[in-house]
């Protein structure tokens, strides 16, 4: 395994691969981003999108290959990695009886971050968010919306260099997503901040992003700037590529299942299985 | 597929999911471990020092052995039916629920499904548990085959019916809740009020099983009380005279035994929709909390800085969880009443030597022990299957969040040891010292009991309460505490018997050995633990 050196990059994945059990939900990741950069992970549902972020974020150990994140192995530094590090899961993990103050309060403090600014930046958070009038309910109230605000509020408490977002504008209402796809731009451009999101929506990724990856069943299928990705397949637009590149459904075939008798059904998987020997 | 015969299915499913595929085996293997457990082993170790304890009860011992058998049987039926309750007010699974909901099933076969799909779990822990009866008995008259198989269908049967009735109680106090905005803003007096009629419940049957000790006519009066019916079919297996001076003679008892569960069973499927919805939305919308009270800012004070704010967080999703200050009041609750009824089912109480004194702190802390276990430290990682990526993913890692768990139940046992501490003093009439060794060994046992249940959970972590791991683990920790109890008792007699110590150190003989097993039992459980779930994944 070849060491993998600082300089100037941000997140740096050598032959990233992670099995569960019999399953391979990354396989041989390898990729680059520069410091200050936004990349975006996209893929259908269990393409290995949220592994890839657990793993960046020493939450998981790789089977295989090694990781650079903010110059520290994700392996041998996990500590320094968390240290830099921000992180906003796809479903919220919520204290559900305390408040958005107390829960941020409580993850001030699970980075050691001194009382004072723990106060001061949960005042900012709260009102960037428009969850000021709220702080003071409990979180089992809040919509799933505003539970997602409050992920994004504890994934910035500590102000990190590195951000890694887990479907980030998946619950939220419009003017909310355009707030959010706002910080993420503003985050990149003034404080020099390094974003990896994992989404589904395509024109988030291409409004975004600085270079996109496109990951399905673990590997790694396409990757570089939209443009380019565009350009590779002759498509339209990220969507239009994306379809290409992953394949798409025939419409012919959506509504099947309701003329398909049994026996039929049967037959057709026969076939299949014919086929496949 | 009947609609409940597919929710049954699903319910075992659910419970059974981490074995999936090997249901049948897993069945197989558990059952015949069971089987040999209660027909072969647990006789052979209850014959070990049954005898002695048998000689702590005066006058007849059949008798003394009938009159046990009654009162486990009426507590036991007591203490199922209203055991459920401690679910009130806990939000249901509403995605399952809804999905069940837009299917065509009616309320009855959801009711009569979930509850027939426990039922394989029942007998696992009836065929644990119930060799405590057949151990009582057995050292006295030895028992054949027919009377085991006879007294464990009683047993069986009762817990079953006891669980019927209790999830019907449960289900219409909820129904009625749901509809009534009264009972859904009363929420914590509501459930004060409610855990403190079960503790008074429970304590009048302690001194009216007393009061029947001494007039048996009454019991006459009490025929309508299920657990009587099973009980007299034991009693009768074991000596036909001693049901001679009921109303209810043996084949009363087994037609009662036999009809009303199957009727009640029957009617509640047809009338379900009488007592059972799933509109429990008995959460408000909203809660505000304006200002920390004066217990955390307290709590504060006297924690250390680096763990103060993470205390703090355990505590407040500890506290403000309705169903966990029923748990408290259960716990101490019940404590508190097995510690009367071993006073009294010793015959001699107030006049109490010091040898019974020892024995009851032993017993008292031993039940504290398993309910902290049960209670507090299995529900570590309830509703908290996110969470635990949050703590993963900071610095200070998963660890963090088993010690601050840790410290907030210690500083919860604290102010529950002070109040049983207080309660124990008066009760048995402890001097100073007594009282303080009484204080440090329920918190020092506790925290081990405790510290099993916990490392048990990271071994194999619940997220959810119903959940098949859950059950799991409570059928691992009951099992640990038996060991431990019949080890510590069975050392403890022993050790008096070879060293007859003075009667100041009578104590530290019997809690020496709960602590040393417990202790046992807890380290590695929490070493391999705390390894096993900074693994996880």
């Amino acid at each position: 395994m070849g060491e993998l050196t600082i300089d100037n990059i941000a997140i740096s994945t050598k032959g990233l691969t992670k099995h569960f059990g019999k399953i391979i939900a990354v396989n041989n990741l390898n990729i680059e981003i520069d410091y200050g950069k936004t990349y975006a992970l996209l893929g259908p549902n269990g393409a290995g999108k949220t592994t890839t972020v657990r793993m960046l974020n020493s939450i998981i150990s790789p089977t295989s290959g090694t990781a650079l994140v903010g110059g520290y192995d994700i392996i041998s530094q996990s500590i320094e990695v968390k240290k830099i590090c921000g992180f906003l899961p796809e479903s919220p993990g919520l204290y559900q009886k305390l408040t958005p103050r107390e829960f941020l309060e409580f993850i001030g403090e699970l980075y050691s971050l001194p009382k004072e600014l723990i106060i001061t930046r949960i005042d900012e958070l709260l009102e960037i968010f428009d969850l000021e009038g709220r702080e003071n309910d409990l979180l089992e109230g809040f919509s799933r919306g505003m539970k997602q605000k409050v992920c994004l509020c504890a994934a910035l408490i500590q102000d990190p260099k590195i951000i890694f977002l887990d479907e980030p504008t998946s619950n939220l209402d419009p003017a909310a997503t355009r707030m959010v796809k706002d910080l993420i731009s503003e985050l990149t451009r003034k404080a020099d901040k390094t974003i990896f999101i994992c989404t589904h929506l395509l024109d988030t990724a291409e409004e975004l992003c600085d270079r996109i990856g496109i990951i399905d069943k673990g590997t790694l299928k396409v990757e570089g700037t939209p443009r380019k990705i565009i350009d590779s397949v002759n498509a339209q637009d990220l969507e239009d590529a994306y379809l290409k590149i992953m394949g798409v459904t025939k419409i012919e075939d959506l509504l099947a299942w309701r003329e398909e008798l049994p026996e039929k059904a049967k037959e057709k998987k026969k076939r299949k299985g014919r086929k496949k020997k | 597929m009947a609609a409940w015969k597919a929710i049954a299915k699903t319910e075992l499913r659910r419970k059974t999911s981490s074995f999936r595929n090997h249901r049948f085996l897993l069945f197989l293997v558990i059952y015949t471990i069971l089987c040999v457990w209660a027909f072969l082993f647990a006789p052979l170790i209850f014959d070990l020092f049954m005898p002695n304890l048998v000689t702590y009860f005066p006058g007849n011992v059949f008798s003394v052995v009938g009159y046990l058998i009654e009162f486990i049987l009426m507590m036991l039926f007591l203490m199922i039916i209203m055991y459920p309750m401690q679910n009130i007010y806990r939000k249901t699974e509403v995605g399952y629920k809804e999905m069940v909901l837009a299917s065509p099933a009616r309320p009855g076969d959801i009711f009569f499904g979930e509850f027939i799909g426990k039922v394989p779990i029942y007998l696992i822990f009836i065929l644990a548990l119930a060799p405590v009866i057949t151990g009582l008995i057995n050292p006295i008259i030895n028992l054949n085959i027919i009377q085991y198989i006879i007294i464990y269908l009683c047993v069986t049967g009762h817990v079953i019916f006891a669980a019927l009735l209790g999830s019907i109680l449960v289900s219409w106090l909820e129904h009625k809740i749901a509809r009534s905005e009264k009972a859904r803003d009363l929420g914590k007096v509501l459930l004060f009020l409610l855990a403190i009629a079960m503790v008074a419940i429970l304590y009048t049957f302690t001194y009216l099983f007393n009061y029947i000790k001494s007039n048996p006519h009454i019991k006459n009066y009490l025929s309508f009380y299920p657990s009587l019916w099973f009980s007299n079919i034991i009693l009768y297996t074991i000596q036909p005279v001693l049901i001679s001076s009921y109303i209810l003679n043996i084949w009363v008892s087994i037609f009662l035994a036999v009809f009303i569960p199957f009727t009640i069973l029957y009617i509640t499927f047809k009338k379900a929709y009488a007592f059972f919805s799933l509109e429990t939305s008995i959460e408000k919308t909203s809660t505000i909390i304006e200002k920390e009270n004066k217990f955390y800012r307290f709590i504060r004070k006297i924690t250390r800085i680096k763990w103060e704010g993470l205390i703090i967080t355990q505590l407040k999703e500890f506290f403000r969880k309705r169903e966990n200050i029923m748990k408290i009041v259960y716990t101490i609750g019940l404590t508190l009443f097995e510690g009367v009824i071993f006073a009294f089912l010793g015959g001699d109480y107030p006049n109490l030597d010091t040898q019974d004194i020892s024995l009851y702190m032993m017993m008292s802390v031993m039940i504290a022990g398993m309910l902290f276990s049960l209670f507090l430290g299995n529900f570590i990682f309830v509703g908290s299957k996110e969470l635990i990526w949050v703590y993963k993913k900071s610095p200070r890692n998963i660890k963090v969040l088993i010690f601050s768990y840790l410290r907030m139940i210690v500083i919860i046992i604290f102010f529950i040891g002070i109040g049983l501490t207080i309660f124990f003093s008066l009760f048995f009439q402890y001097d100073i010292f007594t009282a303080i060794f009484f204080f440090l060994f329920l918190i020092i046992y506790s925290l081990i009991s405790v510290s099993q249940a916990i490392g048990l959970q990271c071994i194999n972590p619940a997220f959810e309460e119903k959940g098949g791991d859950m059950q799991l683990t409570i059928g691992i920790l009951v099992i640990i505490n038996m060991a431990t109890i019949f080890g510590s008792l069975f050392l403890g007699f022993q050790l008096l018997g070879n060293f007859n110590p003075p009667p100041e150190l009578i104590k530290v003989f019997f809690s020496l050995p709960l602590i040393i097993f417990g202790t046992l039992f807890a380290i590695p459980l929490l070493f391999f633990g705390l390894k096993k779930l900074n693994k996880i994944e």
